[in-house]
């Protein structure tokens, strides 16, 4: 404990260095301007600015990535709740209640909620990272890729649930979710599936033009057709920003248990962060006693996945930096941010560069009450965005997206595929079909049949690998439990 | 029962074609049964060697059962006629970005974003020529000052077709 102590207040120190603090400010600042723009999600913004840190001593460098990195996802979650566009597939969840709330007047009250969550979330996993890090750690060793699989099934059942409508619906599109990702290269085989002999489609669709044209486009032309359907108070005062007093007492809940379920998800490498939001999301619906109610503007439905979120991100950082296993791609951009400098994430990390590690453990603290402090007053200016007529908004919008998709990989065909699933997105607005989970099947259905191949390939075929293991079996069990659920609720329920 | 003179033949009820459920089951059947055709072409192999069509035909036949499941229940308990597409504002947005995507490479950035604002702003009734000029100038400017200047993206401004 004393060690401890030794060690915050080390890095402490470091982290409260003048450059390190001002490169903090700009990071965080630069990520949530970056991450607002509809298209430019948290991995790009980081790999953008990393060329800036190869110039920066080591501690400051990824203390400014990782201001980046956070203030992106915070960002993304403005999008989703201004504009119903999700910045980065884990803001896809937030777009649910968090623009319904929008809709409703609430949208100031849905943004101070969220910078609060995400500072209780970043803050969570923070408290994670210092006190469980070599635990969690050992968790990731625990995960073999049986567990991996049952887990992302309990994530996609569970993802199925978190629509509004028929459970059946939810289910469908998770399974057009994950033959979407079914196109492109086969990891295991080598053979390319689906492309139908477009060379852009080798390496697959690109998420962010499924999710640009599913959430983004189709809303427009939806909106366009009713605008003027938002309610925007002339000038936003702290007051406004402030939920309800029964919403504030029942907010540490979906805080303590998005946070929770952010910091074992956020640990585990593969897509986590997004798994973290959905399932806190659709764990909040499950214990509610008005489930119906997720979807039209309650506040649960934004505090835990953006808490969930935050602490995901804070503990992603656990398995790059101490087993040198990056989790995801922005990971990975700060492994190798490291490495440029000399620093190898890993084991070692902790004896030979404990001034880095603690450092940056204590810079995460201030980035995030940097991101608070930037953020609140920033709210009022956000809102006033809504105050802009649509005829003036939705063409900017439309232009964004545009070129934000283009700037990604500099190929027009993302740009057709944003305006086929634009098409494809309104047709399922018009059928009342959601996109959240078709995103969650997209994200985890290449990372599942990967793991579902490895594991009989390892297991050599026995099927027993999946029921066996105490962490797959009980995974399993909850799965089908849910499933159970769904499917004996549509059975038995009549049309209302 | 016999009709009078002027009275027409009953023809039967096809609303429920409309219907929400109905539609959807539908095309999901249709997009499981095409899935479920490209994915003939690769090697399946078996449950215990899975080979790269293995997957998109297991999903293949799943979503077809849900949509076959949503066709039933659309058509047993109608919930509510699909909602009506808004074809201008559909066919505006589509363009605006099928014009991007044309303009981009072949004519630069800022050509490619005016064109975008004005065929975007096609989808409402013309009432602000002025402004939408003015709109379309600002967007210009920010994007190149966002993505060019800031962001470092590579990609010309203006350039004449040759």
């Amino acid at each position: 404990m004393n060690e401890l102590a030794t060690n915050l207040s080390a890095g402490f120190v470091v982290a409260f260095g003048l450059a390190n603090l001002m490169y903090c400010f700009g990071g965080v600042f630069l990520g949530t301007l970056i991450g607002v723009l509809p298209g430019v999600g948290s991995l790009a913004a980081v790999s953008m600015l990393m060329p800036l840190s190869f110039y920066l001593p080591p501690d400051t460098a990824i203390i400014m990535l990782a201001g980046v990195y956070y203030g992106a996802e915070y960002g993304g979650s403005t999008a989703a709740i201004l504009l119903n566009l999700p910045g980065t597939p884990s803001s896809a969840v937030t777009c649910l209640d968090g623009n319904a709330m929008a809709k409703q007047g609430r949208a100031a009250v849905a943004l101070f909620v969220t910078t609060i969550a995400s500072f209780a979330g970043g803050t969570f996993g923070i408290v994670m990272l210092i006190l469980l890090a070599p635990w969690l750690a050992q968790l990731t060793y625990a995960f073999g890729p049986a567990e991996y699989f049952t887990m992302m099934l309990l994530g996609l059942v569970g993802s199925a649930t978190i629509t509004r409508g028929s459970p059946i619906k939810g289910l469908a599109m998770v399974t057009v979710g994950l033959l979407l990702g079914c196109v492109g290269t086969d990891v295991t085989s080598g053979a390319t599936r689906f492309t139908f002999g477009v060379t852009a489609l080798i390496d697959g669709i690109n998420i962010v033009a499924i999710a640009m044209g599913l959430f983004g486009v189709a809303e427009v032309i939806a909106s366009i057709a009713d605008s003027g359907k938002h309610h925007v108070k002339e000038k936003v005062r702290l007051r406004d920003m402030l939920p309800e007093r029964e919403e504030v007492r029942m907010l540490p809940r979906p805080f303590l248990r998005g946070a929770t379920i952010g910091s074992i998800f956020g640990a585990l490498p593969g897509a986590g962060q997004t798994l973290a939001a959905f399932m806190a999301y659709s764990t909040e619906k499950q214990i509610s006693r008005h489930p119906e109610r997720f979807g039209t503007g309650v506040i649960e439905g934004i505090a835990a996945p953006e808490t969930a979120n935050n602490s995901a991100v804070q503990s992603a950082f656990i398995p790059t930096l101490i087993l040198g296993v990056p989790g995801s791609a922005t990971m990975a951009l700060m492994m190798g941010a490291l490495m440029v400098h000399g620093i190898a994430p890993g084991p070692s990390l902790m004896e030979q560069n404990a001034d880095v590690f603690w450092g940056l453990v204590a810079s995460f603290w201030i980035g995030n009450i940097l991101l608070l402090v930037l953020n609140i007053p920033l709210i009022s200016l956000w809102v006033a965005l809504l105050r802009v007529p649509y005829v003036y908004l939705y063409p900017a919008i439309i232009c964004l997206i545009c070129i934000g998709v283009f700037s990604l990989q500099g190929n027009t065909t993302d740009v057709l595929l944003v305006l086929g699933f634009g098409l494809i997105g309104y047709a399922m607005r018009l059928l009342d079909f959601e996109p959240a989970p078709l995103i969650v099947g997209f994200v985890l259905g290449p990372l599942m049949e990967e793991n579902l191949r490895r594991a009989m390939l390892l297991s050599r075929g026995d099927p027993a690998v999946f029921i066996e293991p105490p962490i797959s079996a009980g995974l399993l069990v909850v799965t089908v439990a849910i499933l159970g659920w769904v499917l004996w609720g549509f059975f038995t329920k009549r049309s209302a | 029962m016999r009709r009078s003179i002027g009275q027409k033949r009953p023809r039967p009820d096809f609303t429920i074609l409309k219907a929400q459920n109905v539609i959807g089951g539908g095309l999901l059947v249709l997009l499981a049964a095409a899935s479920y055709l490209e994915a003939q072409r690769y090697t399946i192999g078996t449950a215990f060697r899975m080979g790269p069509g293995y997957l998109p035909v297991a999903l293949s036949l799943v979503l077809g059962g849900l949509g076959v499941l949503l066709l039933i229940s659309g058509v047993r308990f109608p919930v509510a006629p699909a909602a009506r597409p808004a074809w201008r504002s559909l066919l505006a947005i589509c363009m605006s970005i099928a014009v991007f995507a044309l303009l981009i490479r072949s004519a630069g950035l800022l050509p490619a974003i005016v064109a975008t604002t004005f065929t975007a702003s096609l989808a409402e009734p013309l009432r602000h020529f002025g402004r939408i000029c003015l709109l379309a100038i600002f967007l210009a400017g920010l994007s190149w000052l966002i993505f060019v200047e800031i962001l470092g993206l590579p990609i010309s401004i203006a350039r004449w077709p040759l």
